[in-house]
């Protein structure tokens, strides 16, 4: 059997109607990816149900914070304040929030940076 | 009201071979709270995709970890033909299956004598990590490595094992069953061992869906859920796989779980060697991922679900790739368990997730 594959566009203000929506459905958050794009971050927003695997994505341009998924789905605030340490990218309402102390980097941000 | 203090809990204790930190928040030998920290040894392992191209990287995404070593090369593999459009022969996907249950194998006796050390039965300890070492010597027979195998590369493996050495594994590993009965009686049915782990650690199925928890920690909760049942690459070839499963979401349901699915992995080894087809078991990869192609794919690990995804950009060298380990999906499921447990649980209720940090901190 094929693994799905399903990346959906969607806009930042979105993202809280459309996590409810999972959480609603019985979902569960599989993940945050974030990828260093022209201008800003892409941010990955990955829900299951067993077998299904939708993927959200934006870019967001780091001028606002994005709002933490972390009250609907707890286990993403691990993937938040690693988001935060490594690209930068802040979060609003992350349920335990680390503030920049997660991981121990030696420079800021480093995934932001491209080293190739 | 009892007074609250703060315990600090790792990240050096007798329990934990990898730095996990706890705040333990308690009121009389009882925690309340805990507050979790990794990130001590945080390698950066996602970044060298910039530096090593898609082919080379499979031998940095197989040091992730020396457990799950194998796992993560074929999650890798797969993520990457996936961006790719490869069709990987069908007698490499079987023996990519082979090689990946006998790492489950490997680690649930590893994290079974583990468990047993930390409960003080030495014994046990010494005679899972005994059986093991069977495991790692036919790995060894196969590979020529005991822990890094090098087995696995994007278009399918790197070498064959042939037909007549599949059958003396089976035969090795049913020489194994006997001897590992013996154990899973002393594991399920021991009273010493039970009241270490019976009640301990409490989760609910409800609780492990909302925590989003995986592998044997969710399925101990009731949780049917396994990757191995979509029927991903030759897990399509079982005729009935079901996973195993319980509802008493406690310390002693997680170690039911992993020592059952020990048995599950040697008759799944089994029946894959029965219905291995002959053929060629790689294929020569040309070009690169297209630029702005994406991929992800998921993979049941001795652990839980594996999420892994790639990005290309035109280039052999991928622009992104992810990883996102079991032990990070179950920190906030475990973080949940220790509230309300006793002082002296709190190692085995932590060690009741085998947590991976090697994995977490890629």
């Amino acid at each position: 059997m094929d693994k799905p594959q399903v990346f959906i566009d969607i806009k930042p203000s979105e993202l809280a109607e459309r996590v409810q929506d999972y959480c609603e459905r019985g979902w569960r958050f599989v993940n945050l990816c974030g990828v260093t794009v022209e201008g800003g971050v892409e941010l990955i927003y990955s829900f299951s149900d067993g077998y299904p695997l939708e993927n959200l994505r934006f870019v967001t341009d780091l001028s606002e914070p994005i709002d933490s998924v972390s009250t609907r789905f707890p286990n993403a605030f691990f993937f938040e304040n690693e988001t935060h340490d490594l690209f930068g990218v802040q979060f609003a309402g992350i349920s335990i929030d680390f503030d920049g102390e997660f991981y121990t980097v030696s420079i800021p941000e480093p995934m932001r940076r491209h080293d190739g | 009201m009892a007074e609250r203090s703060v315990i600090p809990f790792g990240p050096q204790h007798p329990v934990l071979p990898e730095p996990l930190h706890l705040d333990l928040i308690i009121e009389d030998e009882r925690v309340v709270e805990a507050i979790p920290q990794v990130g001590f040894v945080h390698r950066g392992l996602e970044k060298l995709v910039e530096k090593k191209d898609f082919q080379q990287f499979v031998l940095v995404a197989e040091r992730i970890c020396g457990i799950c070593s194998f796992g993560h090369s074929l999650g890798y593999c797969e993520t990457v033909e996936a961006l790719m459009g490869i069709e990987v022969p069908r007698r490499a996907e079987f023996l990519r299956v082979i090689w990946h249950e006998l790492s489950r194998i490997h680690s649930h006796l590893l994290w079974l004598g583990l468990l047993a050390d930390a409960f003080g039965f030495e014994n046990l300890f010494m005679q899972c990590w005994r059986l093991r070492e069977r495991v790692l010597d036919i790995f060894e027979a196969t590979t020529g490595g005991r822990v890094i195998l090098t087995a696995c590369k994007v278009g399918g493996v790197e070498q064959d094992i042939e037909n007549s050495e599949l059958a003396a594994i089976v035969e090795d590993l049913n020489g194994m069953r006997a001897e590992y009965d013996e154990l899973l009686r002393v594991f399920l049915k021991d009273r010493s061992v039970k009241s270490r782990l019976v009640g301990v650690g409490h989760l609910t199925k409800q609780q492990a869906r909302e925590f989003a928890c995986v592998g044997p920690f969710a399925r101990a909760s009731g949780i049917e859920e396994d990757m191995r049942l979509f029927g991903f690459g030759a897990y399509d070839a079982l005729a009935d796989f079901q996973p195993i499963v319980s509802s008493d979401g406690d310390g002693y349901a997680r170690c039911e779980v992993r020592a059952r699915e020990v048995l599950a992995s040697i008759d799944l080894i089994a029946e894959l060697v029965e219905k291995i087809p002959d053929g060629p078991f790689d294929q020569k990869v040309k070009g690169a991922p297209a630029k702005g192609s994406y991929a992800v794919s998921r993979l049941e690990q001795p652990r839980g679900e594996c999420f892994y995804f790639a990005r290309g950009n035109g280039t052999k060298f991928l622009e992104r790739f992810r990883i996102r380990t079991p032990t990070s999906q179950n920190i906030a499921g475990m973080v949940h368990t220790l509230q309300g447990c006793e002082l002296a649980d709190v190692p085995l209720n932590v060690l009741t997730i085998d947590p991976c940090i090697s994995c977490t901190e890629r």
